[in-house]
């Protein structure tokens, strides 16, 4: 048919067809995946019409065979998840040098429930501490050595542990061991070349390694990495997981310098966030965007955004949110000349970073202060805020060119030669460092 | 900039979203010609593989079993055209 079918057709094609025929029209009317598929989908030959006939009925034994069969597996698989709490913590009990060999000699401990557990374990303890998130990750890796490939299939182990040697390769990242976190994806995609070649699988690697080549600076191959596991996931229905690499996106366009871009693919990916499954990745996805208007120097555009999201910021009152939080109102009180207000936010939000001993972020947030204080002429306020920076110096979590420019920093104010465009070279240098531990404050910034 | 955690929790019953795709299901199988043993084999190991990943919480997790199924089918037709090739 070549043209739109009128109401009339339309309503005679749907009361002719019977429940089930009904409920699959549904079903393609809202699902596009379905709809493009029919195209590939090839045509049965009329002769063959009684024969398929008779198959759909065979098919049909075979489906209520299957419903039967997968209840009692769904049961089993569903007490292996109850239990596997208490499996975890009864391992995690265990001096370190004995866990692998409960895991290989106990067959307790080797169910998919544990497996799944220390797997998903690892990604969520990274974030905090990422050498424990890598443990977690070799001993989900050590467990599948031991499951049992019949009972829980060689494709389906060899996909999560695909996904746990990723996710040790995430923590590597985290703790800046780049070569291990290289041969950890390099094991990685090798298991998933062994697994069930599941899309969902490859977009979870794909959006994962993306973060290490943003770390690396590898910005294209980053995003390349990132577009097609949103592509992936989009292509699964996965909407808020694409909504995540999209927001992975934005973040390496910002460490490229590249703002502009990374509006947009904020802009793109908040639509696709699921509020409910991920409230975090919301409010990160609006702060970062109000943080990159500031960056851009469109302060009433952040403002407007920053009020809208402040019943979000509200949800989340912890110290590690609402810091950030104090530090972008204080950026954009600067940015239009509420300079009491801006101060009072950079005082808090250096206050709260340093409570929570967060040292890179304190001395970013001082250095913007001490810009403040260097535009107004407050050479004793500068001289009191180097003096308090002293806790930052002896962290060892700031890499060493920072440090360095830090240390120059102070003496320049020691000296009172740090003026205006010497402390904000320092503090575009730290916020680029960040990400750099390579990069060296450039040559040029005056001797003090 | 935040970074962000991700938070998976388990959901609904495979068995239940394998009855949703029952009345789809042999037309799909009929189409790429199965014999209903490898039938039973294809759609059995996607919803197996479905159950062992409920934890990542498919968003859509009736696309996904389907979408696997077909794969699986064009596969083996695949295999089947390289063993026997139509004349």
């Amino acid at each position: 048919m070549k043209i739109h079918p009128n109401d009339d057709v339309l309503e005679e094609f749907v009361l002719s067809l019977d429940g089930p025929r009904q409920s699959l029209l549904w079903h393609l009317s809202g699902c596009s995946y379905c709809r493009s598929r029919i195209y590939y989908l090839p045509r049965p030959r009329k002769p063959d019409a009684e024969k398929a006939e008779g198959r759909d009925a065979d098919y049909e034994a075979a489906l209520a065979g299957i419903r039967r069969s997968l209840s009692e597996w769904e049961a089993a698989l569903a007490k292996e998840r109850d239990d596997a709490p208490g499996l975890f913590v009864e391992l995690l009990e265990q001096p370190d040098e004995d866990r692998g060999l409960l895991l290989r000699d106990s067959p307790r401990f080797q169910t998919w429930g544990l497996f799944e557990l220390l797997v998903e374990r690892s990604l969520e303890s990274t974030l905090q501490d990422p050498a424990l998130g890598e443990q977690l990750g070799l001993l989900a890796v050590r467990l599948s050595e031991s499951l049992d490939r019949e009972r829980y299939g060689a494709e389906r182990i060899a996909d999560l542990q695909a996904r746990a040697w990723a996710f040790v390769g995430n923590a590597r990242r985290r703790r800046f061991e780049y070569p291990g976190a290289e041969e950890a994806f390099e094991t990685a995609y090798l298991q998933l070349r062994e697994g069930t070649r599941d899309g969902l699988e490859r977009a979870i690697f794909l959006d994962l390694k993306a973060s290490l080549r943003n770390d690396q600076r590898r910005f294209d191959e980053a995003l390349r990495l990132l577009e097609r596991a949103v592509e992936l996931f989009l292509g699964h229905g996965e909407r808020h997981r694409a909504g995540r690499s999209l927001v992975n996106a934005s973040t390496v366009h910002h460490y490229a310098g590249n703002m502009e871009a990374a509006i947009s693919f904020l802009n793109q990916a908040l639509p696709l966030i699921d509020p409910e499954r991920e409230p975090r990745l919301l409010l990160c996805a609006r702060h970062n965007l109000v943080d990159y208007m500031v960056g851009l120097g469109r302060f009433l555009e952040a403002q407007r955004l920053y009020l809208d999201a402040r019943p979000l910021y509200r949800s989340f009152n912890e110290p590690w949110v609402q810091n950030r939080r104090r530090w972008v109102r204080a950026k954009i009180a600067k940015g239009l000349g509420q300079l009491r207000r801006a101060e009072a936010q950079f005082l808090a939000a250096r206050d709260g970073f340093l409570a929570e001993g967060i040292p890179y972020d304190t001395a970013l947030v001082s250095m913007e202060l001490a810009l403040l204080y260097a535009e107004q002429g407050r050479t004793e306020d500068l001289k009191r805020l180097a003096a308090e920076m002293v806790p930052i110096f002896a962290s060892r979590h700031i890499h060493r060119e920072a440090l360095a420019a830090l240390s120059f920093f102070r003496q320049a104010v020691e000296a009172e030669t740090a003026g205006a465009e010497l402390v904000a070279r320092i503090a575009a240098y730290l916020r680029r460092a960040e990400g750099d531990p390579e990069l060296r404050l450039e040559s040029g910034s005056g001797t003090p | 900039m935040l970074p962000f955690r991700a938070m998976e929790r388990p959901s609904e019953s495979c068995v239940e979203i394998l009855e949703r795709l029952t009345p789809v299901l042999p037309a799909v199988l009929n189409a790429y010609r199965v014999p209903e043993d490898r039938a039973r084999e294809i759609v059995d190991d996607a919803c197996r593989t479905l159950l062992a990943k409920r934890r990542l919480r498919h968003e859509d997790p009736e696309g996904w079993l389907l979408r696997t199924i077909i794969e699986s089918c064009r596969k083996w037709q695949k295999e089947e055209e390289r063993e026997d090739p139509p004349e």
